[in-house]
């Protein structure tokens, strides 16, 4: 067999073949050439056929979902492995310590001093009321009340769409307070670079996609995520709990979030081997609709699949369980700002809040707005207040926490990595409309170490930003991660003593914690 | 993996280079292509690659027991196991669920409510194509057409060829097998013609079809109430070129993929809309099918040399299986039923008129016929793009509502229409020359028009993923 595949014919070049190939050859050169002026110059950055961050074209065919890769910094990442590796252990090592201490109920409501050792930023919120809600919704949590649920909704652009950040700050809380589920993954990612960890998810690519930092649908309905996705004929997706690490791997409820809408199709829905359930999405109108297939605690898999030609609108599925603990939702939109969220059609999303009732309201934006070196700042206050007051309306309900950006930074014309110039000015107004609506703050760009942090952070080694400046290493986020989950710790930690001081009972022992900058 | 995808592109001419460095490797460059095929294949769905295997072994050993059978009582048999077993793969995946829901459907009408099965499946992509396409291979040796060929990879290619393997064109294994006998031969106006036919089926896929669906189409047919009886008919009249350029776009890539293998993919469109009447139609709107159609199912049924009932059942059966073959659904029940319709009823005037091939209108006259079996076509495109009777009802009701205001139509929308319309009218002749033009150029003319269309294309591309309307079929 292998003799025969071998086996050479006499076929030889013929002149015309030759010079036809060699013509193909010269015009794919052509080609090629245009497409590295598109990397070379910036002008054309548009026109790139491939970003850095994508997966590898063909291969991302193929590519199983892997919950503990984070592909777009998969070289820094392992650039980081050795000493990540020693992070990781040191970090395991201290984490069992605090488990120790941790383990039962009332030792979950006491934040011992290793828990937030080396932190190094407080969440900015002077009148101490912004996060109150929060933290009582915590401390339920933490006191093993039946069905105690905390929910936490983290809107954010590209440093949240790949869970960069945010699966930190889930991994740690759920490992602390309790595992309620996964929480809310979009239906598909298209060609975004959207990921989740710590639950697998695979969709069909000819689901087509009207995300709202694209206004694709002008002021509209694009679900709690911020995408609405709308079938083509066999579209399908399938959301499965992990199979590795310590959270997401267990589920009781799966809710779907779609739309009813006088065009509606069918919607087959499948929970592990059970028979398939249909949902019907047509309706005389349209309206926000939700169905919940629940089971037993445990690991399980939802496969969701059209019937028919008529497309359904799909925003997402949660998954979530009975038992008390966290719930992170990661609400990533690539190539987000704050301001393309006032496209959600008011009463549409404030029943999306209403009905998914996070108890704190994260917005992480900015990056992307520091591109802009015509950004007016007025404006940008302005409507970042008009983008808290649309999403938060019932007084305190839920808390909010504005998320400042990472560093952002460019070289100038000598070639020096430096911050961008709006960036603190971003920062400042982020902080000021902070204040104003009564939400609490937490400075991303003096975590890093403020101005030119991007440069420090990159020439580390392993490196923990990226070449563009823009974001960070798997290692980087990871470290933002850390700094923002012991900044909630302190918080809660400071909110407890409040407590304990106005006749409360929970006390943590607060007196031999850090007192770094950014304190109240 | 779509044809308007890097991952096409690098795809396709990663396949392309190690072809030609195969080329003295026969047995070698033939498993290249099959496996190439394959991975593309699996690209969208791994598992169903065991149904196009599955067909392939059916045909291969039932082409081979055909041509050696002794008796034509085993020739026919095994022809007959052939056709049951690629029509039941078809049946199973793509009509069983239909015929099902359909069955319950009718008995609803008189009250009563039978529960029927579900298959819980999915539609294989391009079955529809392929199993047309390894049928003509069983038919052609039976009918003595064709001498089956010996070698197992070859078939497999036939069946299997990536660029067309999805949406067509269904190829006869008498166009393509002969093909693979001799070693492949290129020449630089092949690879012209190539690139020039994928250039092209790329601007219509993503400069036409993709902009006027995402821009228009989808958002009438999602919510006709929403615009009024003129938005509607514009909205059709887009939706008629999209398809035209979606589908034709799709063949032109598969045929400019398949010319750098030193290999040609028959035709499938001629200008369809410059019809003036069914029949001259379906010659020129996916000629593969309709041909494939007329020659292994109009024929074989009698065709016209019956009885004058007899024929026009023919015709109206074959039309009509035209029409089913494009979906499951009564949406495809009654387009298939419009088109046969208008088909017998064109016989019926044209030989009443006694007309024969000969006959030559006034120009005045083709004009208006032309208009008439275009609004015709674009009438029935309600349909065909409806995802439901409910959903054609809508988008009918809306067309008939009078209102005639025009605000969602914005000027660029105005601008790709007229021009595709313009350039789908235009003498066929204008396309031959631009081709020789573009074919005739020097290399480095060639790369800067491509780059041109590249930046092009880049600029006007949705960004969602719009699919191939026929993937579906």
């Amino acid at each position: 067999m292998l003799k025969r595949l071998i086996q050479k014919d006499s076929i030889e070049f013929d002149a015309s073949t030759a010079a036809a190939l060699r013509k193909l050859a010269f015009i794919l050169l052509t080609l090629v050439l245009f497409i590295t002026t598109t990397y070379a110059l910036p002008i054309l950055t548009r026109f790139r056929p491939w970003v850095p961050g994508e997966a590898v074209p063909l291969a991302r065919l193929f590519q199983p979902y892997d919950s503990s890769l984070l592909p777009a910094f998969a070289e820094a990442a392992a650039l980081a492995a050795p000493d990540q590796d020693a992070n990781r252990r040191k970090s395991r090592e201290r984490e069992s310590k605090v488990k120790d201490k941790a383990g039962s109920p009332a030792a979950r409501t006491r934040i011992a001093p290793e828990e937030i050792e080396g932190l190094t930023q407080q969440i900015e919120d002077p009148e101490g009321r912004a996060l109150a809600p929060f933290y009582q919704a915590l401390l339920r949590t933490a006191e093993r009340r039946s069905k105690a649920i905390t929910r936490v909704a983290h809107f954010g652009d590209s440093a949240v769409a790949a869970d960069s950040i945010t699966v930190t700050v889930r991994r740690r809380m759920q490992k602390r307070f309790g595992d309620a589920g996964h929480g809310f993954i979009l239906i598909a990612r298209g060609q975004m670079h959207y990921y989740h960890m710590d639950i697998r998810h695979r969709a069909s690519d000819d689901w087509q996609l009207y995300p709202i930092v694209l206004l694709s649908l002008g002021t509209d309905w694009y679900g709690y995520g911020g995408v609405q996705f709308r079938s083509a004929p066999g579209s399908w997706a399938r959301f499965a709990t992990s199979d590795r690490g310590e959270v997401g791997g267990r589920a009781s409820r799966f809710e779907i979030f779609y739309q009813i809408y006088p065009g509606g199709g069918k919607l087959i829905a499948k929970l592990d081997e059970q028979p398939p359930v249909a949902i019907d999405t047509r309706g005389p109108q349209k309206q926000d609709a939700w169905f919940t297939l629940e089971t037993s605690d445990g690991p399980h898999k939802l496969s969701l699949r059209t019937d028919g030609r008529a497309p359904v609108r799909l925003y997402g599925v949660a998954l979530e369980r009975e038992t008390p603990g966290v719930v992170y939702d990661s609400l990533g939109m690539v190539g987000g700002r704050a301001e393309r969220l006032l496209a959600f059609e008011r009463e549409h999303i404030q029943g999306q809040l209403d009905h998914r009732d996070p108890d704190l309201l994260i917005l992480a934006f900015g990056g992307n707005e520091a591109d802009n070196r015509w950004l007016d700042i007025a404006r940008y206050e302005r409507n970042l207040r008009k983008v808290v007051k649309h999403l938060v309306v019932q007084g305190n309900r839920p808390a909010c926490l504005l998320f400042a950006p990472l560093d952002q930074a460019e070289r100038d014309e000598r070639g020096e990595i430096r911050t961008i110039a709006k960036l603190p000015e971003i920062v400042e107004t982020q902080r000021r409309v902070a204040r104003a609506q009564g939400c609490a703050f937490f400075d991303t760009y003096q975590a890093m170490g403020g101005k030119d942090a991007m440069k420090r952070w990159y020439r580390q080694r392993p490196r923990l930003a990226t070449s563009d400046f823009r974001h960070a290493t798997a290692a980087g986020y990871e470290r933002i991660g850390d700094m923002f989950y012991k900044a909630i710790l302190k918080g809660f930690a400071d909110h407890l003593s409040k407590g304990k001081a106005a006749g409360g009972s929970k006390q943590p022992k607060t007196s031999d914690l850090p007192n770094p900058k950014g304190s109240n | 993996m779509l044809f308007n995808s890097l991952d096409y592109l690098l795809f396709l001419l990663l396949v392309v280079g190690v072809y030609w460095a195969l080329l003295r490797y026969r047995a070698l460059r033939f498993a290249i292509i099959f496996l190439a095929s394959c991975v593309f294949y699996m690209a969208w769905n791994p598992a169903y690659i065991i149904l196009i295997f599955f067909s392939i072994c059916v045909d291969y050993i039932a082409g081979r027991a055909i041509f050696t059978a002794g008796s034509p009582r085993v020739k026919k048999n095994w022809l007959i196991a052939s056709v049951a077993c690629n029509l039941g793969l078809l049946g199973t995946f793509k009509y069983f669920n239909f015929f099902c829901s359909a069955t319950n459907d009718i008995f609803s009408l008189f009250g009563f409510d039978i529960p029927v099965p579900y298959l819980d499946v999915l539609l294989p992509v391009g079955i529809s194509f392929y199993t047309f396409q390894s049928l003509s291979y069983t038919i052609d040796i039976y009918r003595g057409r064709l001498e089956p060929t010996r070698n197992f990879v070859k078939f497999s290619i036939f069946i299997t060829f990536f660029p067309q393997l999805v949406a067509g064109p269904i190829v006869r294994a008498v166009q393509f097998l002969p093909q693979l006998t001799g070693p492949p031969r290129l020449n630089k106006e092949k690879v012209g013609e190539g690139l020039f036919l994928i250039a092209t089926g790329l601007f219509k896929k993503v400069a036409i079809a993709d902009f006027l669906a995402v821009n228009l189409v989808d958002r009438v047919f999602d919510d006709p109430t929403g615009y009024s009886s003129l938005e509607v008919l514009i909205a059709l009249y887009c939706y008629t070129m999209q398809m035209y350029c979606d589908f034709s776009g799709y063949t032109d890539v598969a045929r400019g993929s398949a010319m750098f293998f030193g290999l040609e993919l028959p035709e499938n469109f001629n200008r369809p809309y410059q019809s003036t009447n069914p029949a001259e139609f379906w010659r020129r709107w996916h000629i593969t099918l309709s041909s494939w159609l007329r020659d292994y199912l109009y024929y074989p049924l009698g065709g016209s040399r019956v009885k004058p009932a007899r024929a026009y059942w023919n015709l109206w059966f074959t039309v009509f299986i035209v029409g089913l073959w494009h979906g499951a659904s009564w949406n495809f029940v009654l387009y298939g039923i419009l088109h046969a319709s208008a088909m017998a009823a064109h016989r019926y005037f044209y030989r009443r008129a006694g007309r024969t091939r000969e006959t030559v209108d006034p120009t005045a006259l083709r004009i208006s016929k032309t208009a008439a079996m275009f609004h015709f076509t674009v009438l029935s495109r309600i349909l065909f793009r409806s995802t439901d009777l409910p959903n054609a009802v809508d988008v009918g009701g809306q067309l008939l509502s009078g209102s005639a205001f025009l605000f969602h139509i914005a000027p660029s929308i105005w601008t790709v229409l007229i021009l595709s319309y313009v350039s789908h009218y235009l003498p066929r002749s204008w396309y031959e020359q631009s081709k020789r033009l573009f074919v005739r150029s020097p290399a480095p003319l060639q790369g800067i028009a491509l780059s041109g269309l590249a930046i092009l294309l880049a600029a006007v591309a949705s960004r969602q993923v719009v699919p191939y309307i026929y993937f579906q079929f």
